[in-house]
C-alpha cells in the first residue's frame, strides 16, 4: 500500500541507477519481470534497459523491431555532441519500428502500462520512459458461441480480448459516427471496458447515463460483465434482468444500430447491451435474417412457452387438486389412472420432479462432457421411466415436467427468471388453486411494468404499448415494414 | 411504508379466495352416474356408479368381464336425496365427486310421482352439475346400472353416447338437466327424457348387454304422463326446430327410396282467426337421396312425387305427435309458449280452440352419381 503511494507521485529520475533501482522496488520479486540491460549510442556508452512482463509481450517483437534497431541502428546516429536527449530524440523518431509509442513521466503509469503489456524503455540520462505497445498474449481464436447457436448468420463471437471485439465491432460498422469510449474499472484489476454507441443514434442523456453508473462503480476487481451488469442495473433486487448480454457481434451492432450502448468488457465474451426490454428475450438473430413468416410463428411460440414454462406445472396441481371440474372427463380418468397409487400428494410430487430437473440441468451442465451424457441417461431412464413404473410418480407428472422443462429452452435468456416464477406458481397453486396462480401473474405483470431500464419501460412495447414498435414483438415484420428504427429508446413517457 | 402496504396486499388477496376445497385425484370417487329410486316405506335409494382408476390404468383390460370393469355399482338410502348421499360415505372409503356426473337416471315408478324434489337436489347444491343427461328407466335401477357394456369399459359413457346420437336419428330427444327445467318452467309446463331399455345384442348373447333408447317420456309439471314413439318424437322435434338428421323411407310405388336429411329449419308462428288460433307450421328440409330400391328412373315428374311423399311423411309425424298430444292432454309442441310470446295472453290446451297448418318446402340436393 505504501509503496503504491510512494509511485502515485513518483516521477521517472535521469539517473539510470536509480530507474532502475525504483523499478526492481516498485515489481520486487517477479519471476515474470524481464529487465534488459544494454548500451546504444554511436559509441556504446548510453545504458538503458528494458522492462517488461513475460508472457503479455510479443518476444519475436522486441528481438525484431525493438532490440535490434536499438543496439544496432544507433550506431548510424552522426552526431558528434551525441547528448542522451538527442539521441532519446533519435531513437524516438527514426528507430523503433512502432505503431504506437508513448511518453511516460510518471512511474504510476509507466507500470500500469508494463503490466498491460507494454515494454517501457529506460535510458540513462533521460528522465521519461517510452512505452511500446507490443502486446502478444496466447488468445482464444474467434470461434461460434456455444450460447447463442444458429443455423443462419455469422457464426463469429467475441473473444476474451477487448481489442478483437471492439474490432469485430468496427468492421461491421464502417462509420465514423460508431464511437467506442474507453475505461478502466476495478481498483486493483483496472480492467479495460469500452462503451460503444452510434453518436447520432443513440440519445447522449443514454450515454451520459451509462458512463455515470460506470464511474460510480467501486470494486476492487472485474472478471466478467456480469460484475458492471450487477452494478448499472435498474431492478437491482428483480428476479429480471434488465440489462442484456450477447456473445455474438451481430446481436450487439443490430442493437447497437436500434439506439442502444453496448459494453465490452476485457476478458470476457460477454458484451452488455442496455437498454435492455422484456421482450428482447424473445427475439433471436435468426428472426432478422430469415423470412418473417416461419419466425413469426416460432416467435409465437417462444411466448407460449415462456407461459408453459413458467406455469404449466402449477396449472397442473391446480386443476388436478382444485379444479377437476375442468377437466374433460376422458382426460380426468386418464389422470386418476395414472395418479393412483401415487403416494405423494400432486404438489409435492410437483416440486419433488421440478427440484429433480433442476439438479440433473445443474449436473449437466458442469459435468464434462463424456460424463454429462451419463446424466441424460439416469435422467430420462431412471426419473422418467422407472419412477414411474415403481408407482412412485404418475406418467402426466413427467410429461408435464418434461414440457416445461424443453419449453425452458426455447427462451434460454430469462431462464432463470422463468425457473423462479415457475416455483413460486406451484407453490402458490398448491395452496390456492387457479386462484394462486392469477395472484403470481398478476403481481408479475405488475412488476414488468414497474421496472425500467435506463430511463426505458422494461416492459415496452408491450406496456406502455408503443404500437410503432410492436411490429417487431409478437411476430416479426417483413423487413419493409420493419425498416424503420424502433422509437421506444427515443420517445418521452 | 410502501413495504407494509406491499404485504398487506398480499395478504389481503390470499384471504380473497372462496372455498378451500383440495382434494387430491385419490380422494375422490369420480361418480359417472347416478340412479334415483324410491322405496315402498318412502326412502330414496340412490345407486352410484364410479370409476375403478386403478382397472382404468391397465391399457389391456377386458371390459366385459365384471373384474376388470372400470366402473363399480353401490347403492345408499336415505330419508332424502342429500341424505342418501351422504349416507353413502358409510360404505365407501371416499366422498363421492359429482361434477363428472354424465347421467340422472330415474326409475318410471318415482317419475310418475314427479321428479321435481329430485331436480331441486341435483340442481340447488353446489357440487352438482346441471348438464347431465336426464333418463327414464322401467327397468330396476340397480340392475340397468350394473350391466356390463360391451365396448365403454365405462357404461355411464356409452350411454351418454348412445343418447348424443340423436343427431343422427332424430327419433330420441336427449335432455340434460337445465334443459327439462329451462322446458318445463314455461307456459307449456312440458319437459321430455329418453326413456332407455337394456336388451341383448343379438339374440343368442347371454353375459351383456346394450342401451336401448326406444321412447321418449313426456312430462307434465315434473310428473310423467306418457311416452311418445319414435316417429312421435320425430313430430315434435320438427316442431320444436331440433331436428338434425335423419332417414325417411318414402314408399313410391312399392319401390322404397331412404332421404337424408341434411338442412332442416323450422318455424311456427300463432295466429288468432275467429275462434281457433291457428299455429302455422313452415319446414324447409333439404335432403339427399341416400337409397333407391329396384329400378327407377328419376325425372322430374317423379322427383316432384317424391316431394310430395317426403311432405306427406313429416306432416304424418308431425299430426302424430300432436294427436298424441291432445290424447295426454299436454302442450307437447310448446303452443303456449309460442301464443304467449306473441300475445301475452294465456292460451288453454284444448283441441277445440287449436288449429294447425303444416307446410313443407323439400329440396332434394344430390342423388349421388352411381349409373345403372
Amino acid at each position: 500500500m505504501k509503496k503504491n503511494n510512494l509511485s502515485q507521485t513518483k516521477l521517472i529520475s535521469t539517473s539510470y541507477d536509480q530507474n532502475l533501482e525504483n523499478v526492481k522496488s516498485e515489481f520486487g520479486n517477479f519471476s515474470d519481470l524481464i529487465i534488459r540491460e544494454f548500451k546504444i549510442g554511436p559509441k556504446k556508452d548510453i545504458r538503458a534497459f528494458l522492462v517488461m512482463i513475460d508472457g503479455l509481450v510479443d518476444k519475436l517483437v522486441i528481438n525484431e523491431h525493438i532490440l535490434k534497431p536499438l543496439m544496432k541502428d544507433t550506431y548510424l546516429y552522426q552526431n558528434q555532441q551525441c547528448t542522451p536527449q538527442d539521441l532519446y530524440q533519435f531513437i524516438k523518431d527514426c528507430i523503433l519500428y512502432s505503431h504506437c509509442i508513448t511518453e511516460e513521466f510518471a512511474y504510476a503509469k509507466t507500470i500500469h502500462s508494463i503490466l498491460c503489456g507494454d515494454v517501457a524503455l529506460f535510458i540513462d540520462g533521460i528522465d521519461r520512459a517510452l512505452l511500446v505497445s507490443v502486446r502478444g498474449w496466447e488468445s482464444r481464436g474467434i470461434e461460434e458461441p456455444n450460447t447463442e447457436v444458429v443455423v443462419r448468420g455469422p457464426r463469429e463471437g467475441f473473444t476474451e480480448n477487448l481489442r478483437t471485439n471492439t474490432a469485430l465491432i468496427r468492421r461491421k460498422i464502417r462509420d465514423p459516427k460508431l464511437k467506442i469510449e474507453s475505461m478502466k474499472i476495478g481498483k486493483i484489476s483496472k480492467t479495460d471496458i469500452a462503451i460503444c454507441y452510434i453518436e447520432s443514434i443513440a440519445k447522449k442523456e443514454l450515454v451520459d447515463e451509462v458512463k455515470r453508473r460506470l464511474e460510480k462503480i467501486d470494486m476492487d476487481y472485474i472478471l466478467e460483465s456480469g460484475y458492471i451488469e450487477a452494478f448499472i442495473e435498474d431492478g437491482k433486487y428483480s428476479i429480471f434482468s434488465t440489462v442484456g448480454n450477447s456473445e455474438k457481434p451481430d446481436v450487439v451492432v443490430g442493437k447497437l444500430m436500434e439506439g442502444r450502448v453496448a459494453i465490452l468488457v476485457d476478458g470476457t465474451p460477454f458484451a452488455l447491451t442496455v437498454p435492455y426490454l422484456f421482450v428482447e428475450a424473445f427475439q433471436t438473430s435468426e428472426d432478422y435474417y430469415s423470412r418473417p413468416y416461419y419466425y413469426s410463428i416460432v416467435r409465437l411460440l417462444r411466448y407460449f412457452s415462456f407461459f408453459v414454462s413458467t406455469t404449466l406445472p402449477a396449472i397442473y396441481i391446480a386443476i388436478t387438486t382444485f379444479h377437476q371440474e375442468l377437466l374433460p372427463t376422458s382426460l380426468l380418468i386418464s389422470i386418476a389412472s395414472a395418479q393412483a397409487g401415487i403416494p405423494f400428494p400432486s404438489s409435492v410430487e410437483t416440486l419433488t420432479m421440478l427440484l429433480i430437473y433442476e439438479i440433473l440441468k445443474e449436473a449437466g451442465v458442469r459435468l464434462p462432457r463424456p460424463v454429462g451424457q451419463a446424466i441424460s441417461i439416469v435422467g430420462a431412464l431412471v426419473i422418467g421411466d422407472a419412477a414411474v413404473s415403481a408407482g412412485l410418480i404418475g406418467a402426466p407428472m413427467v410429461v408435464t415436467v418434461a414440457f416445461t422443462a424443453i419449453s425452458t429452452f426455447m427462451i434460454p435468456a430469462i431462464s432463470d427468471a422463468c425457473t423462479i416464477i415457475r416455483f413460486a406458481c406451484v407453490i402458490m397453486a398448491s395452496i390456492c388453486g387457479l386462484y394462486g396462480i392469477m395472484l403470481v401473474w398478476i403481481l408479475m405483470l405488475i412488476h414488468l411494468c414497474h421496472l425500467k431500464s435506463f430511463g426505458v419501460n422494461f416492459f415496452a412495447p408491450i406496456a406502455p404499448t408503443i404500437l410503432h414498435d410492436l411490429k417487431d414483438v409478437f411476430v416479426r415484420f417483413p423487413w419493409s415494414i420493419l425498416k424503420k428504427r424502433p422509437i421506444v429508446f427515443t420517445k418521452k413517457f | 411504508m410502501r413495504k407494509i402496504a406491499l404485504f398487506a396486499i398480499v395478504i389481503l388477496l390470499l384471504s380473497q379466495y372462496g372455498c378451500w376445497n383440495r382434494r387430491e385425484l385419490n380422494d375422490i370417487l369420480i361418480v359417472q352416474a347416478v340412479g334415483i329410486d324410491r322405496l315402498k316405506n318412502g326412502n330414496f335409494r340412490l345407486t352410484y356408479q364410479v370409476l375403478k382408476p386403478k382397472v382404468l390404468k391397465n391399457p389391456s383390460n377386458i371390459p366385459s368381464s365384471p373384474q376388470q370393469k372400470g366402473v363399480w355399482c353401490f347403492s345408499s338410502t336415505g330419508k332424502t336425496i342429500f341424505d342418501a348421499i351422504r349416507n353413502a360415505t358409510l360404505s365407501s372409503d371416499k366422498k363421492l365427486f359429482w361434477t363428472h356426473n354424465k347421467i340422472v337416471i330415474v326409475s318410471e315408478s318415482l317419475a310418475k310421482k314427479g321428479i321435481k324434489e329430485v331436480l331441486d337436489m341435483i340442481l340447488r347444491d353446489h357440487e352438482f352439475r346441471s348438464d347431465a343427461y336426464l333418463i327414464i328407466t322401467s327397468e330396476d335401477i340397480e340392475k340397468f346400472m350394473n350391466i356390463s357394456s360391451p365396448i365403454e369399459s365405462i357404461p355411464a359413457k356409452e350411454l351418454e353416447n348412445v343418447i348424443k346420437n340423436y343427431y343422427a336419428n332424430s327419433k330420441t330427444m336427449p335432455m340434460k338437466i337445465y334443459e327439462f327445467v329451462k322446458m318445463t318452467n314455461t307456459k307449456s309446463k312440458v319437459g321430455f327424457a329418453p326413456f332407455v331399455e337394456i336388451k341383448r345384442p343379438l339374440a343368442l348373447s347371454s353375459e351383456n348387454y346394450m342401451f336401448f333408447v326406444s321412447k321418449t317420456a313426456v312430462f307434465d309439471n315434473f310428473k310423467l304422463i306418457g311416452y311418445l314413439s319414435h316417429d312421435e318424437t320425430r313430430g315434435v322435434l320438427w316442431v320444436l326446430n331440433k331436428i338434425k338428421s335423419g332417414i325417411y323411407p318414402i314408399e313410391d310405388k312399392n319401390k322404397s327410396i331412404s332421404l337424408e336429411l341434411i338442412h332442416s329449419s323450422s318455424k311456427i308462428s300463432a295466429r288468432n282467426t275467429k275462434n281457433k288460433v291457428l299455429f302455422k307450421i313452415e319446414i324447409i328440409s333439404e335432403v339427399n337421396l341416400g337409397e333407391k330400391e329396384k329400378d327407377l328412373q328419376f325425372t322430374q315428374k317423379n322427383l316432384e312425387e317424391v316431394k310430395k311423399e317426403l311432405s306427406k311423411s313429416i306432416s304424418k309425424d308431425i299430426n302424430q305427435a300432436l294427436k298424441k298430444s291432445f290424447e295426454l292432454r299436454a302442450d307437447i309442441p310448446h303452443f303456449q309458449d309460442i301464443y304467449y310470446i306473441k300475445y301475452k295472453k294465456p292460451l288453454k290446451f284444448d283441441k277445440q280452440r287449436i288449429a294447425v297448418s303444416i307446410t313443407v318446402k323439400p329440396f332434394i340436393r344430390r342423388f349421388g352419381m352411381l349409373k345403372n
